[in-house]
């Protein structure tokens, strides 16, 4: 199986063609994918910001109460970005946009998966004003910057592979 | 405005401003709300105002984006029912979330009347994304 016919097992599914065929379909998926787009992201600030050293006041181990608000935002978008490729598959697998947006989401899970497994254990017994270490510095920066790569990737695919075609 | 109408990336970066723009207010205001609503219990919601500096910053750039954008083709978009529903529904977040934070600061945690006003702003909020998806189907520059 190479990428060409997965994309056009993809188009043919009836995933996809309810997404091109039921006219609320796609922007009701759209809206899914803006409001995850914000749970991720608003719970990524609250958590990496304050371990950036952002928000002092704040617990830094209670912070972590708000990674399921992330988890449910990524999970609404990793579906909702699925029913996009499969209603066009031929608009995003051809593209570099939507390459490196793959490449940067997985960079963005892995990161995600190393906090939960290294980093999240020795923020819980931190005392509560207490500072993050470089390490988890660096993990909450990446996180920060590559899940903002993600939308600026997103943002702008239709129009770089508009005119890349 | 012709900058942002007429050069080849003028418009992608300016919509991808907004989107980064809602990203750090709704996200913010939806974390605050969700706090409110009795996540992360053990956080004072004093302590989590501190990232509203963020949520400001988000603001000005989607005011500026947004405007951008409304120029382009505000003749249209003045006419755009789905538009109008957005800034309505926005003007209306940002006064909820005023009243809640002046709840917040006087009532104890968990009032109700708190927790009334923060899922009315959650609702608003996902009422703005709502709207400001179907101008795009409705009302598309260029």
């Amino acid at each position: 199986m190479n990428l060409s016919s997965i994309a056009a097992w993809m188009g043919q599914s009836w995933l996809g063609q309810a997404a091109r065929e039921v006219f609320w379909v796609f922007p009701v998926t759209e809206m899914f994918h803006f409001l995850g787009l914000c749970l991720l992201m608003g719970a990524m600030l609250v958590v990496d910001l304050r371990l950036l050293g952002f928000a002092r006041q704040v617990s830094i181990k209670q912070t972590l109460k708000f990674i399921p608000a992330a988890g449910i935002g990524l999970a609404m978008n990793v579906l909702s970005g699925m029913v996009f490729l499969c209603a066009y598959p031929e608009n995003y697998w051809p593209s570099t946009a939507f390459r490196f947006k793959l490449l940067a989401i997985a960079i963005g899970g892995l990161n995600a998966l190393w906090f939960k497994q290294f980093e999240g254990p020795r923020i819980e017994v931190l005392a509560d004003d207490a500072d993050a270490d470089l390490r988890a510095k660096i993990v909450a920066a990446l996180s920060l910057f590559v899940w903002l790569v993600v939308i600026v990737l997103g943002r702008l695919l239709p129009y770089v592979s508009k005119s890349s075609s | 405005m012709r900058w942002v109408a007429e050069s080849d990336f003028g418009y992608p970066i300016v919509l991808t401003s907004h989107a980064i723009g809602m990203a750090l207010v709704v996200g913010i205001l939806l974390m605050f709300d969700l706090r409110v609503l009795g996540v992360g219990a053990s956080i004072p919601i004093t302590a989590i105002r501190a990232y509203f500096r963020i949520a400001w910053a988000g603001l000005v750039v989607n005011v500026c984006s947004g405007v951008l954008l409304f120029l382009i083709n505000y003749t249209a978009f003045l006419h755009n029912a789905a538009f109008l529903t957005k800034i309505s529904l926005l003007a209306a977040a940002g006064i909820v979330s005023w009243l809640l934070v002046r709840r917040v600061s006087q009532a104890a945690d968990g009032d109700r009347r708190a927790k009334l006003l923060a899922g009315l702003c959650i609702f608003l909020l996902v009422g703005a994304i709502v709207a400001g998806r179907i101008i795009g189907y409705t009302s598309v520059p260029e």
